[in-house]
C-alpha cells in the first residue's frame, strides 16, 4: 500500500496525527499534490460517506474521519493554493437566524470539504444579508442553509426571497437541510435542492453544479 | 359557502366544518385526539387515518410518509388533506392520542402548613355609639394588625355589610396574604382548598389539598391537548406564532383541560368550587406563557428569551379557571431560557442543594432539564434531548399507555412487559433503554451504535438471530412478531438505534457540561436524581449500561418521581416555601448549551453506547 491509500485509511479510520504525518511524508516524496487531495483525501471521505448512507458510520465515525481530514488539509492546503488546484466548488454554509444548532450543519460542512469543495462557514444565527454578501464576495456556487426549529426555517425563505429582491437569486444555487425541512418545503420555497444528511448533502452539491 | 360534513369512524361522529378544515383539525373541533407530534407538518407520519367514503387525491407528502399499497386502501394522513366534500374517515386507535400512565406520586417531604391564602374565623365586637369603626377596620382589627397592614378591594367590599350582620358579627376572612379577598359570613374556616398542578408538555396532574391541614384530598391526571398542535413546545411556539388566534386557542386548551381535572378532582372529595381559593402551579417556560396567554415568540428564536421568568400572579377570573373567581393563581418563578418553574418545583421538593453533596438532578420528559448542585450552588441546563425517550420519531416508538412495552429481557428468548398488560402493539421510553440495553449486551448493536446483521454475530442463539431483520435495506431487531401473537410487529430499526444514541448523547452531555463547572466528572457525582415519569419507569442498570446516566454505583440512583409536583404543593402549602423557591430560582446559574464551545465535543463523545467509565464518556 503505497503512502497516498494509507493516507486515505488514516482518514477513513479517524486517525489524526498518521493523517497529517501521511500527507508530510507524500509531499517530501514528491507525490502529486492533486493525487494526495483526489486519491487520498477525496476518497477517503467518499469511503466515510459511503459507509455513512449504508449505516455502517454515524455522527461519531465523522467527526473523527473528519478531524483526520483536516489535520491532512492543514498540511496539504498551501500547496494546493501554490499549484493553483481549484476546488470542485465554492460552498456557503450556516444555520439560519435565530438558530443556534450547529452539529448538523458542521457535518455537512466537513463532508463538503472532503469532496473538494472551498466551504465557507458562517456559523449560527446567520442573517440573509450575511449570506448573500458573503456568496458575493466569495463567489459562491452554491448556498447551504441548515435550521432546526420550526419556528426560524422561515430564514431560509427570507434569505431566498432577499436574493431574489437583490437580483442575485440566478448567481447561486440554494440547498436546505434540518430535521423540520422536507422536500415539499424546498419545493414550496424554491430552494434549489435539499438533502436529509450529511452524505446525500454532497451528492445534491455536486448534482447542482452538474457534477455529479 | 357550504359546510362540509365529516364523519369519524369507529365513534359515530359526524361534525360540519368550513371547507379547508384539515381532517386534524376537524377531529380536534369534534372532540376527537389525532397525534400529531410534528404539529402537522408532515415529518412523522403519525396521524394516519384511513379514508371511507370521499377519498382525496394523496398529496407529495402524503406520497412520501405512506407506502402505495396503504394509499390504495385510502390512508391518508389527517393534516395534509383539506376538507372540500363530505367524508367519512376511520381513525385507527394507532393514530389516537390515548390515556397515558402517568406519574402522580412525588416524594413527600415533611411540610409545615402555613400557606400563603387561608382562612381565619373571626368573632367581632358588635358595633355601637362607643365604637364606630366601620365594618372593614373591624375585620382588620380582629385579625390583629395596624389598618395599613392588610389590603382589600372594592370588589370584596361590595357585599361585606349584609354578610357581616348575616352571621351576627362573626366571619371567616379569606387571606392571600396581607390582602383580604373575601369575606364569608359564618365560620368557613375548614373549607379552604387549593390546587397545586404540573403543567406538563405531555402531561397535566392536579393535586387538590386542604390548606388547613395540608391534607390531599383529591387528584386527577390527563393528557395536555395542545398535543395536537405539536408534541413538543417548538411546534407549540410556531403554531402560536403563525395562527391569528394560536395562542388564544392554545391556552384554552390547556384551560379547559386543568378546569376538566379540577371537577374531576372536587366531586370526587366532596369539595364546592367556591371552597377552593388557591391554584399553584408548574411547568416550563412555555408552558407558563401558553397557560397565562403571554406570547412565547421570544422562546422560538436564539437567543431564547422568555416573556418573563420571574413568579406570576394573577386572579382566577381572569384565567377562567374553575375554582372561586376571587381565588388566586401562582405560577412559581422560572430559571431562564426553556428551564421553568417545574425544574424549581425539583429543586423545592428533592432539597437537592441542602446537604452539599454534588448531586445531580435528571428530567428526562419531553425536553430533558438537568440540574447540578455542590455546597448549595445550582447549575441548570435544558439538554433537548428531543422525543426519543418518549417514543416520538422511533418506528415503533409511542408514549407510555396501555399496550407500550415497558421492559425488555433477553433471555433465551426475548421477555417483556406491557403497561397494563395489554397486548404489545409498541415500545416507550424505559422499554426503549432495556432494549438497547439489552441488544448492546448481546452483541448485535456495537458501542458505535450499528445495528449487525446475521452475519456478522455467527455466535448468536438462533432463535435471536432469526430476528435481525433487513428489509428494503432497513435492518431491525424484532422484538415482539407475528408468531409471538402481535397483530404488528414491534421491532427496532437501525435508524431507532441513532435516534437514542443522539438523545442520550444530548442528556449525558448536558451532565457532562454542568459537571465540568464544578471541576466534576461523571464519576464524581455522589447522588443522581431521576424525575418525571421516565425517571421513575427506567432500569437505572439499563440507563448505566447504555452510559444516558453517569457511571456511579446503582444505589446512588434515586427516582423521585413527580419532584415538579410535589414541588407545586410545597409552594401551595407553605409561603416560607414559596420564597424559597423564589430565592433558589434566583440563585440557580443558567448554562445555554448551544453556547459552551465544548458541548459539540462531549456530545459526540458521549455517543458511544457504553457505561461512561469505559472512557466513552467525558
Amino acid at each position: 500500500m503505497d503512502v497516498v491509500e494509507q493516507l486515505a485509511l488514516a482518514i477513513i479510520n479517524g486517525k489524526r496525527d498518521d493523517a497529517k504525518s501521511l500527507t508530510e511524508k507524500a509531499l517530501a516524496d514528491e507525490t502529486e499534490p492533486k493525487r494526495i487531495l483526489e486519491e487520498g483525501l477525496i476518497y477517503g471521505m467518499g469511503v466515510v460517506g459511503e459507509r455513512f448512507k449504508c449505516n455502517e458510520y454515524y455522527v461519531p465515525e465523522l467527526l473523527v474521519a473528519a478531524r483526520a481530514m483536516h489535520a491532512a488539509l492543514d498540511v496539504l492546503r498551501p500547496v494546493i493554493v501554490k499549484e493553483g488546484i481549484q476546488p470542485v466548488g465554492k460552498a456557503v454554509i450556516g444555520t439560519v437566524r435565530g438558530d443556534l444548532h450547529d452539529i448538523g450543519k458542521n457535518l455537512v460542512a466537513m463532508m463538503l470539504e472532503g469532496a473538494g469543495f472551498e466551504v465557507i462557514d458562517l456559523g449560527v444565527d446567520v442573517s440573509p444579508d450575511k449570506f448573500i454578501e458573503t456568496a458575493k464576495e466569495k463567489n459562491a456556487d452554491v448556498v447551504c442553509m441548515s435550521a432546526l426549529l420550526t419556528t426560524t426555517m422561515t430564514g431560509m425563505k427570507d434569505t431566498i426571497d432577499a436574493m431574489v429582491a437583490a437580483g442575485v437569486r440566478a448567481k447561486h444555487k440554494v440547498m436546505i437541510g434540518g430535521a423540520p425541512i422536507t422536500q415539499e418545503y424546498a419545493n414550496q420555497i424554491k430552494a434549489d435542492g435539499y438533502a436529509a444528511d450529511a452524505a446525500s448533502a454532497v451528492d445534491t452539491a455536486k448534482q447542482l453544479l452538474g457534477k455529479a | 359557502m357550504d359546510q362540509v360534513k365529516i364523519t369519524f369512524l369507529p365513534d359515530e361522529v359526524e361534525v360540519e366544518v368550513a371547507p379547508g378544515t384539515s381532517v386534524l383539525g376537524a377531529a380536534g373541533q369534534a372532540g376527537i385526539l389525532i397525534q400529531a407530534p410534528c404539529g402537522g407538518v408532515a415529518t412523522c407520519g403519525r396521524c394516519v387515518v384511513r379514508v371511507e367514503e370521499g377519498a382525496w387525491e394523496p398529496n407529495d407528502a402524503e406520497k412520501r410518509l405512506l407506502p402505495a399499497d396503504e394509499l390504495r386502501e385510502g390512508f391518508r394522513l389527517a393534516c395534509q388533506a383539506r376538507l372540500s366534500q363530505d367524508v367519512v374517515v376511520f381513525i385507527p386507535e394507532t393514530s389516537r392520542i390515548a390515556k397515558y400512565q402517568i406519574l402522580v406520586q412525588g416524594v413527600e417531604s415533611q411540610v409545615e402548613v402555613e400557606p400563603v391564602v387561608r382562612k381565619v374565623f373571626l368573632r367581632l365586637p358588635r358595633p355601637s355609639l362607643q365604637d364606630l369603626r366601620s365594618d372593614l377596620a373591624r375585620v382588620i382589627a380582629g385579625l390583629g394588625g395596624p389598618p395599613t397592614r392588610f389590603a382589600s378591594d372594592p370588589k370584596m367590599l361590595a357585599d361585606a355589610a349584609r354578610r357581616i350582620r348575616a352571621s351576627d358579627f362573626q366571619v371567616t376572612a379569606v387571606l392571600s396574604g396581607s390582602e383580604i379577598i373575601e369575606i364569608e359570613s359564618g365560620d368557613t374556616s375548614s373549607a379552604c382548598y387549593g390546587v397545586a398542578a404540573d403543567i406538563g408538555t405531555t402531561t397535566l396532574v392536579v393535586y387538590l389539598v386542604r390548606l388547613d391541614t395540608g391534607e390531599q384530598v383529591g387528584l386527577a391526571a390527563g393528557p395536555n391537548p395542545q398535543a395536537r398542535h405539536g408534541d413538543d413546545v417548538i411546534s407549540r411556539i410556531q403554531f402560536a406564532h403563525t395562527d391569528p388566534d394560536g395562542l388564544g386557542t392554545l391556552q384554552a386548551l390547556v384551560r379547559d383541560a386543568l378546569n376538566r381535572l379540577i371537577e374531576q378532582a372536587r366531586r370526587g372529595a366532596g369539595v364546592e368550587r367556591n371552597d377552593i381559593w388557591e391554584f399553584v402551579a408548574v411547568g416550563n417556560s412555555c408552558m407558563a406563557h401558553l397557560f397565562l396567554g403571554v406570547s412565547p415568540d421570544g422562546l422560538g428564536m436564539a437567543p431564547y428569551l422568555p416573556a418573563f421568568s420571574s413568579a406570576q400572579r394573577a386572579q382566577a377570573a381572569w384565567l377562567g379557571l374553575s375554582i372561586n373567581p376571587r381565588g388566586r393563581v401562582y405560577y412559581l418563578p422560572g430559571i431562564a431560557g426553556f428551564v421553568g418553574a417545574d425544574t424549581v418545583g425539583v429543586i423545592l421538593s428533592t432539597e437537592i442543594y441542602r446537604d452539599g453533596r454534588l448531586r445531580a438532578a435528571v428530567d428526562i420528559g419531553t425536553n430533558g432539564e438537568v440540574v447540578v448542585a455542590r455546597q448549595g450552588a445550582l447549575v441548570a441546563a435544558s439538554g433537548a434531548a428531543g422525543p426519543a425517550f418518549e417514543g416520538g420519531q422511533i418506528s415503533s416508538g409511542m408514549p407510555a399507555a396501555p399496550g407500550a412495552i415497558d421492559s425488555v429481557r433477553i433471555n433465551g428468548g426475548v421477555k417483556f412487559t406491557t403497561i397494563a398488560d395489554a397486548p404489545a402493539r409498541g415500545i416507550c421510553g424505559s422499554g426503549l433503554v432495556d432494549a438497547l440495553a439489552e441488544l448492546r449486551r448481546i452483541g448485535v448493536v456495537t458501542p458505535n451504535g450499528r445495528l449487525l446483521d446475521r452475519a456478522a454475530v455467527p455466535g448468536l442463539d438462533e432463535s435471536l438471530a432469526a430476528r435481525l431483520l433487513s428489509e428494503d435495506g432497513e435492518a431491525s431487531f424484532e422484538l415482539v412478531g407475528k408468531a409471538d401473537g402481535a397483530e404488528e410487529p414491534v421491532r427496532l430499526t437501525a435508524q431507532d438505534v441513532r435516534q437514542l444514541q443522539l438523545a442520550k448523547a444530548a442528556i449525558a452531555a448536558a451532565l457532562s457540561v454542568l459537571l465540568a463547572r464544578f471541576d466534576a466528572g461523571p464519576a464524581d457525582v455522589e447522588e443522581l436524581l431521576l424525575a418525571g415519569a421516565f425517571g421513575n419507569y427506567i432500569r437505572p442498570e439499563s440507563g448505566l449500561a447504555i452510559g444516558l446516566f453517569p457511571s456511579i454505583p446503582r444505589e446512588r440512583i434515586r427516582p423521585v418521581g413527580n419532584a415538579a409536583g410535589a414541588g407545586a404543593k410545597m409552594a401551595l402549602l407553605s409561603a416560607p416555601l414559596r420564597e424559597k423557591a423564589e430565592a433558589l430560582a434566583g440563585s440557580v446559574e443558567y448554562v445555554e448549551l448551544a453556547d459552551q464551545p465544548e458541548f459539540y465535543e462531549r456530545f459526540a463523545d458521549n455517543m458511544t453506547l457504553a457505561p461512561a467509565a469505559e472512557g466513552a464518556g467525558r
